[in-house]
């Protein structure tokens, strides 16, 4: 194995390689414009059609509303809240949506609760379940009914002599006191590690195909055979290729949605406050590290078996439902609450998963870490063999 | 244009077709394996995981219990948690996961809550976004409540008085919308998308098959030195793609349906929500609304790949028309996007909006023969042009 | 110098079996020669040449190539040959001189003496105006030219080409022809392959007709006039391959 050739046949599959349109598209443009268009494209949809929901006059009904004047009043009284006549097809017009909720007040309700019953009142708000802008109103009413129940309760303390402070003894409140970056690492965690690996899959699948079955295709294959570098030679010059092109495709679409949620952030953080993204360059750092071999194996693995296609489309067809093998494990950052222990460790894609997943989130358990490397490891090492074999047998070669 | 001869381009592109058994596989194996595999597996998975992390006891310390002996008692005594000695590092110990919340009690407590003055405040101290640390705060927070309760029973019960004062009046929701209506929301939000993404994959291989592959394959020039026409053998092809695409869709549309009522028993979880009956009335005007717009896409795609000389870069220009229809497609789904007169027009939003009007059982017939005649109006437009492309020669012979 | 000795190619096929493509080939080519190897479509011709080019490994049997065995010294082998099937497959991408320079680095060629051979050699087949272009933008001739620029970089005694002027029109294949006689000239030992008869009529020292993997004669066209009786290459040919079945 001589470095110079591996050299020699890198540099001209990386030449090669850049000069693809195809290459240059899929694994530079799409993913730096992709995340930023997607993500502020579909927020600021979002976020536009919520507000433009919430700004929209709701149709609304009373009824009994002579039992309850003050609480009608002060429904009336709302912005963007229009009151209709009570009718009895109530219910038919909230599931065609002319109505966005009906109230319904109990028989003689304010004057009950002037004085002080047993029973507590209840009154029904109707409305369509799941439906946005009958959930704003919903929540709206429910708002005045609760501002209206505190300010009887107020009075009627304050009639038997007793303070506020007896009907609330004492209070309790959530305090978080987890690190910002534990924080969001946990969220992270959840959907990077998946992102991480299928992206590493992916950014690898096209030039694996164009260097293996597209070279077939292309007529050159012998060519090479014919020159004085060796088969391994050839193959981890072209591995080297696949392994930095995926690398780097996964590196843009990480840093390119990383920079459009910390904007993103930063955006909303004026209507969170509480809300701080950080994220620590320690866990990043080990999280590549870890999923490296894993890459490793990822090249390799494509060019095996892409190389036994004997054209671009055939290639294509071996490759593509190696996706879902993929997939199904790296989804292990999705459940919440699994424990990594020896046995897992073994488990090809969802050990890095889910480590990359601890990770994140702050924890660094080192025995873990070096098992799932090592393993990780082991089977980027059966790849590559597998890969440099499949490249001395002839009938691979030459298949037709 | 002789319709024979159609069905003869037809019927020997379907033949060539179904001898792919790479294609064949392709077809079924997604709906009829992948799948359903997928949504149960992946069910089940999650609902042993989450059961197991529900039993899981959780470690918490409380500072101060001196203040408050009978809070104390009450949370020694709560299912799931178990209480540990007092020490300086609890924030430490939240972070690294070894105590799961600390309770803080203020001094004075008891004596405090017994004289009625102004509420001393607990500190609850937790990790977020940390499941194990939430479930013990939801447990530390309830048995609080529980607490609460009492006392301000005793205390109003010491003045004469019940606690049903403090609740004279509350709001409560009755959802009268029908079971159809609700959980078709979140059908009709999710399956027309996904009816369309569908559509538009399945057509790809076919299209890109039938023109770029066949040009590469070197066919393409024997066919058109044989007697068909031009316009017999587009119809042919695209009658081909289209049938494939539909069929496609069908399948994986009741792989779905079939996958959902069996998981019902075995995922719950995940098909939560989901309407089960749907009206054969809407199914029928789906299709429908659907139907043009596979037409559309078809011709499209078909259109697009011819100007492919191969396999390859008939991809990668597919590719390109599948992000386009991407945008509108997520743009149907956001909360809050209603369908109107204006968006009737435009084309795969409109279709998805309305298909979520019928799985939820109302029928704007309006807006729906809008939707259907604007889409059939492209998909016409799409079908010429597709024609008009198998008439030129730099696009037949690009080289 | 080329020295086949009972070269022999096995393959399984998941259909057919075993197939012996070459059985027990064996002849011997000077410097300065050019030995033809005639034969139909799957005679076995590829497969004996990619053999000699250590492309293939034999399944029996050796050659001597150049001085180096294929089996033992296979990297001294592809050194010293230069090897040239379909004209036209090149990497489409790359330059005309990229395409040749990346070769000959991989024939060990110091930058220096690299830059200095490419030089010589484009313009010798006038090759400098599309020295920069990309390999698919070039025409059909232009093509073959950088593949023989490709074949020559390193000045390979020994010269193996496979149906080198399969598909072309008549004027380009003179120059591939021509450029087979100009090796023939400096000294190279040259083995070709074909099925065109008026070819190997032109071109040829020794003729070997191959059929389903076995030599089944050799000679100068005018030995085989003699032996086999017949007025030209074609009729020699059917008629060995028709004594053969």
């Amino acid at each position: 194995m001589r470095t110079r050739n591996v050299a020699i046949v890198f540099r001209k599959e990386l030449t090669d390689t850049l000069r693809d349109r195809r290459t240059l598209i899929s694994s530079l443009l799409l993913p730096l414009l992709l995340f930023p268009l997607l993500l502020a494209g579909v927020l600021g949809l979002t976020i536009l059609f919520v507000q433009r929901a919430e700004r929209q006059t709701a149709p609304v009904m009373l009824l009994g509303a002579e039992h309850a004047p003050e609480l009608a009043r002060r429904i009336r009284a709302l912005e963007n809240v229009k009151v209709l006549p009570a009718s009895n097809q109530y219910v038919q017009w909230i599931n065609d949506k002319k109505l966005q909720a009906a109230v319904e007040f109990p028989p003689k309700l304010e004057i009950n609760l002037r004085q002080t019953l047993e029973q507590p009142q209840s009154v029904k708000v109707y409305w369509y379940e799941g439906e946005l802008r009958s959930r704003f109103v919903l929540r709206r009413i429910q708002k005045i009914v609760r501002e209206y129940r505190e300010e009887i309760v107020k009075a009627r303390l304050a009639a038997h002599n007793l303070s506020a402070a007896d009907a609330r003894p004492f209070e309790f409140e959530q305090k978080n006191v987890a690190e910002a970056e534990k924080v969001t690492g946990n969220i992270l965690g959840f959907i990077l590690p998946y992102f991480i690996i299928v992206l590493c899959l992916t950014g690898a699948m096209y030039p694996a195909m164009d260097l293996t079955a597209g070279e077939k295709e292309r007529g050159t294959m012998e060519t090479i055979l014919a020159s004085p570098a060796g088969r391994g030679e050839i193959v981890l010059g072209k591995f080297l290729v696949v392994l930095l092109t995926s690398l780097a495709t996964t590196a843009l679409s990480i840093l390119s949605f990383a920079v459009t949620v910390i904007a993103g952030g930063s955006a909303l953080a004026d209507i969170s406050k509480e809300f701080v993204i950080q994220v620590s360059a320690r866990s990043a750092a080990t999280v590549f590290v870890v999923v490296l071999p894993l890459a490793v194996a990822f090249s390799a693995a494509l060019m095996a078996v892409a190389l036994i296609a004997r054209n671009y489309r055939e290639a294509q067809g071996y490759l593509a439902p190696l996706m879902f093998v993929v997939i199904l494990p790296a989804m292990g950052s999705f459940l919440p609450g699994i424990e990594l222990n020896a046995k897992l460790a073994m488990v090809p894609i969802l050990n890095v998963s889910l480590l990359a997943k601890e990770i994140f989130a702050g924890q660094y358990p080192w025995k873990m870490i070096g098992m799932i490397f090592g393993w990780t490891c082991l089977y980027a090492a059966v790849a590559l063999w597998f890969a440099a074999r499949q490249f001395q047998r002839e009938e691979v070669l030459f298949r037709t | 244009m002789r319709l024979q001869r159609i069905g003869v381009v037809y019927r020997k592109e379907l033949l060539d077709l179904t001898r792919d058994r790479r294609t064949l596989v392709g077809i079924f194996l997604w709906p009829l394996v992948l799948f359903p595999l997928m949504t149960v597996g992946f069910g089940q998975i999650e609902k042993k995981v989450s059961q197991r992390a529900a039993k899981r006891e959780a470690s918490i310390m409380v500072l101060g219990a001196e203040h408050a002996p009978e809070l104390v008692a009450r949370l020694q005594k709560t299912e799931g948690l178990t209480p540990v000695p007092a020490s300086e590092d609890y924030v430490r110990q939240i972070n690294d996961k070894k105590l799961q919340a600390a309770v803080e009690i203020p001094m004075g407590f008891q004596d405090t809550i017994l004289s009625g003055q102004a509420p001393p405040k607990v500190s609850i101290y937790f990790y977020n976004t940390e499941g194990r640390s939430e479930r013990a705060v939801d447990r530390i927070e309830k048995t609080f409540e529980n607490y609460r309760a009492e006392v301000i029973e005793s205390r109003l019960g010491a003045r004469g008085v019940t606690p049903k004062l403090l609740e004279p009046v509350v709001a409560k929701p009755e959802n009268v919308a029908t079971a159809e209506k609700v959980g078709g929301i979140k059908l009709g939000t999710l399956l027309p998308y996904f009816i369309i993404l569908l559509c538009l994959m399945s057509a790809l291989q076919p299209a890109i098959d039938l023109t770029a592959g066949e040009k590469e394959r070197g066919t393409m020039e024997t066919i058109l030195a044989s007697s068909v026409g031009r316009g017999e053998l587009v119809m042919g092809k695209f009658l081909l793609v289209l049938s494939f695409s539909l069929f496609n869709t069908m399948l994986s549309i009741c792989s779905f349906a079939v996958t959902m009522r069996f998981a019902k028993d075995y995922a719950a979880e995940m098909t939560r929500g989901f309407a089960y009956t749907i009206q054969p009335k809407a199914m029928l005007l789906v299709f429908l609304t659907v139907f043009p717009l596979a037409v559309l896409f078809s011709a499209t795609l078909l259109t697009v790949a011819l100007f492919a000389k191969s396999f390859k870069e008939g991809q990668s220009y597919t590719g390109y028309v599948m992000l386009a229809a991407i945008f509108p497609a997520i743009i149907s789904i956001l909360p809050g996007i209603e369908l109107s007169a204006g968006l009737a027009l435009v084309p795969i939003i409109n279709v998805s909006l309305v298909a979520r009007e019928l799985f939820t059982g109302s029928y704007p017939w309006g807006l729906i023969g809008l939707v259907f005649a604007a889409t059939t109006v492209y998909a016409a437009l799409s079908l010429w042009l597709a024609i008009k492309m198998f008439q030129r020669e730099s696009v037949l012979f690009r080289s | 110098m080329i020295d086949a000795q009972k070269l022999c190619k096995e393959f399984q096929d998941k259909k057919r079996g075993k197939i012996q493509a070459v059985d027990q080939v064996s002849f011997r080519c000077e410097p300065g020669q050019i030995y033809g190897l005639l034969g139909a479509n799957g005679a076995g011709k590829t497969t004996t040449l990619r053999m000699l080019a250590t492309i293939l490994a034999p399944t029996g049997g050796t050659a001597v190539v150049g001085g180096y065995d294929v089996v033992r010294e296979p990297d001294q082998v592809r050194a010293h040959v230069g090897f040239l099937s379909t004209a036209t497959a090149l990497y489409g991408r790359l330059t005309a001189q990229e395409m040749v320079e990346y070769f000959g680095r991989l024939y060990g060629m110091e930058n220096g003496t690299l830059k200095k051979r490419i030089g010589e050699i484009f313009e010798r087949l006038g090759m400098n105006e599309f020295r920069d272009r990309r390999c698919d933008k070039l025409s059909t001739g232009m093509k073959q030219k950088v593949s023989i620029a490709r074949t020559l970089v390193h000045n390979p005694p020994v010269m193996i080409f496979d149906e080198p002027t399969l598909g072309l029109d008549v004027m380009t294949a003179r120059t591939i022809v021509g450029f087979i006689r100009e090796c023939r000239k400096q000294g190279k030992t040259v083995i070709f392959s074909t099925h065109v008869m008026s070819e190997a009529e032109k071109l040829c020292d020794t003729i070997g007709i191959i059929h389903n993997g076995k030599l089944l004669a050799e000679g100068t066209l005018e030995e085989l006039r003699q032996r086999y009786q017949r007025p030209d290459l074609e009729e020699v040919f059917v008629h060995i391959v028709e004594a053969a079945a």
